[in-house]
């Protein structure tokens, strides 16, 4: 096992078991190929050719699609192919900073293969050993990735949300950290990535920040997501990362890209230009 | 140097700004994509790694027993099995085309030739042949940066009016080409003392950071390029000095400047225009609120085409 087996685990390319979908010519999402058949059912919403799939051009507007796409999640979550609703819908579009298509809810998001979007922090402190970084362990009760290692704070972004705001409230729930103090956390980048999820296509743009924090600051969870919060130094983080999967598989990304960015791994690294070009995913 | 506006790119979005401001995408709209229909693939030993252009191949064609050349291949002749062999027959050849004035700008510095800088070596190349074969290169980039109390700074250069390569434009504290028998770490602190009178000392302090691909048509051919980033935190008192005279002046800069003429002007080199914003990115001066955020993101870090093995 090695860093870069992190990265490739959060890597789709063989597309063959997907179709493509789209909105008014513009790709939206990959759909499962027994997805992407089921879909023929709903001829009113949905033209499905063997290549392609694509929605009606009579719904044109962001609210036909919203409450067209709406009912087939319905239907799809009946036929037992969507899992669990949560009540909460996000908006769609096609890149990021574009007009939103239509709206969806959360649950249908991983079926439908459309890109979601998430804010992670890494919290990090100075000492005169070297930096280190607050690394949070996921509640046993989490429905994703019980028990696994995680970023001081992170979360998902509704489309539309701005990452700043979201970061702030998540800061508060997830770590104890107040407004002010959140608020000097630094965008440094972002990670992209395709992978097969649970059977399905996840595309997800996880925005990164640095937070630099005093040294005699300990996070605490108010909402009972993280058990406990260990300060690592980067020879830690680094064993770790090399010999197991114990960091949550979208979190070990995040934490490599850190490494790199903070000098923590060379030229000489193994595999350094692959950890260094990091997940772009389109 | 030929810079075409990019006939496919879409302009620059601005609804999720705030600000008005010019996108730092047109740094990396500077030059249109690559068509690698103009290219044959050049190969070693069965395994792809470079491209010749379909109109330089013919001169290959004058050295059979280094060259084989199909509809859509330059190979080296698999007769050549060890790296020596090929290196002295790429060597000669090269000679000689040099003589025929076909190969500008003769470094006398040996590249490595391969897959992936992690790969194995499978011939050396004379520098300036690079482009011709279109060959991946690797080079080295340091971030001259001051921390002052009213922001970042940022030691910027001005490359001499006599440089072969982009004359007058502004350049970074040190870059160099990295040749083959130096790390990289050797080779910073090189180029360190020769372009900005970096004592050795302190450019050991140079952190990796990052890195950036390359890929485009420039003059001199394909460059396709792969560079590793630095930053080195420099005391508020270091005065930049360059030793070797290939730089005309330094300025310490704000960062803020140098992101508002990447807004507004070419006056970057292209690959250092490229590391400015990763700078800018890891730093936090832009964020996701900045127009083409993931856009730059993802061109600075685009994956070199090779055919798989």
């Amino acid at each position: 096992m090695s860093l870069v087996d992190r990265l490739r685990h959060c890597s789709l390319s063989d597309l063959s078991g997907f179709r493509p979908w789209s909105v008014e010519g513009r790709e939206i999402g990959w759909l499962r190929l027994d997805v992407a058949e089921a879909l023929r059912r709903f001829p009113s919403v949905f033209l499905v050719t063997d290549e392609t799939v694509s929605v009606q051009p009579h719904l044109d507007t962001f609210d036909y699609r919203s409450a067209a796409i709406g009912e087939v999640a319905r239907a799809l979550l009946e036929m037992g192919i969507v899992h669990g609703w949560r009540s909460e819908a996000f908006a769609v579009a096609a890149q990021y900073g574009d007009e939103p298509l239509f709206r969806l809810e959360r649950a249908a998001v991983p079926v439908f293969g459309v890109k979601a979007y998430g804010v992670h922090v890494n919290g990090y402190v100075r000492t005169p050993a070297g930096i280190k970084l607050w690394v949070g362990r996921r509640a046993d009760n989490r429905p994703i990735e019980p028990g696994k290692l995680d970023n001081i704070v992170a979360g998902g972004l509704p489309y539309g949300l701005d990452p700043l705001r979201n970061l702030i409230k998540e800061a508060e729930e997830e770590a104890g950290i107040g407004e002010a103090m959140a608020r000097q956390a630094r965008p440094v980048g972002a990670i992209s990535y395709r992978m097969l999820h649970e059977g399905f296509m996840r595309r997800d743009t996880l925005f990164v920040y640095d937070l630099e924090l005093p040294a005699d600051f300990h996070p605490a969870n108010t909402d009972g997501e993280i058990a406990d919060f260990r300060l690592m130094s980067l020879d830690e983080v680094t064993a770790i990362l090399e010999s197991s999967e114990a960091f949550k598989f979208n979190v070990a990304p995040v934490v490599i890209d850190f490494l790199i960015r903070h000098g923590h791994l060379t030229a000489e690294t193994p595999d350094y230009v692959e950890l260094a070009m990091g997940l772009r995913a389109p | 140097m030929k810079r075409v506006a990019s006939p496919g790119a879409r302009s620059s979005r601005s609804k999720s700004s705030p600000q008005a401001s010019p996108s730092l995408l047109r740094q990396l709209q500077r030059y249109a994509p690559v068509d690698y229909r103009r290219y044959l693939r050049f190969t070693v030993d069965d395994q792809h790694v470079g491209w010749v252009r379909r109109d330089f191949a013919p001169h290959l064609a004058d050295f059979p027993a280094t060259f084989v050349l199909n509809a859509d291949e330059v190979t080296l002749h698999p007769a050549l099995r060890s790296v020596d062999a090929r290196s002295d027959a790429m060597a000669t050849a090269l000679a000689e085309l040099r003589g025929r004035g076909l190969i500008p700008g003769w470094r006398g510095e040996l590249y490595p030739v391969g897959r992936g800088f992690d790969q194995p070596c499978l011939m050396r190349m004379e520098r300036a042949a690079t482009p011709l074969f279109g060959v991946l290169s690797y080079s080295v980039n340091v971030n001259g940066l001051v921390r002052r109390e009213d922001g970042l700074h940022d030691w910027i250069g001005r490359r001499a009016p006599h440089k072969q390569v982009d004359p007058n434009m502004l350049d970074l504290l040190a870059a160099g080409g990295q040749p083959l028998g130096i790390s990289v770490a050797d080779n910073l602190v090189k180029e360190c003392w020769e372009e900005a009178g970096v004592p050795a000392e302190l450019a050991r302090q140079a952190q990796p950071v990052s890195i950036i691909t390359l890929q485009i048509e420039a003059a001199e051919g394909l460059r396709l390029g792969l560079q590793f980033n630095y930053d080195l935190f420099l005391p508020a008192d270091f005065q930049a000095r360059n030793t070797d005279g290939e730089v005309a002046e330094f300025r310490l800069m704000p960062v803020q400047e140098v992101m508002e003429r990447l807004r507004t002007a070419d006056e970057f080199m292209y690959d250092i225009a490229l590391v400015k914003i990763d700078l800018l990115i890891r730093h936090g001066l832009i964020g996701p609120d900045e127009p083409d955020y993931l856009a730059l993101l993802a061109g600075l870090r685009r994956p070199i085409a090779f055919d798989p093995i």
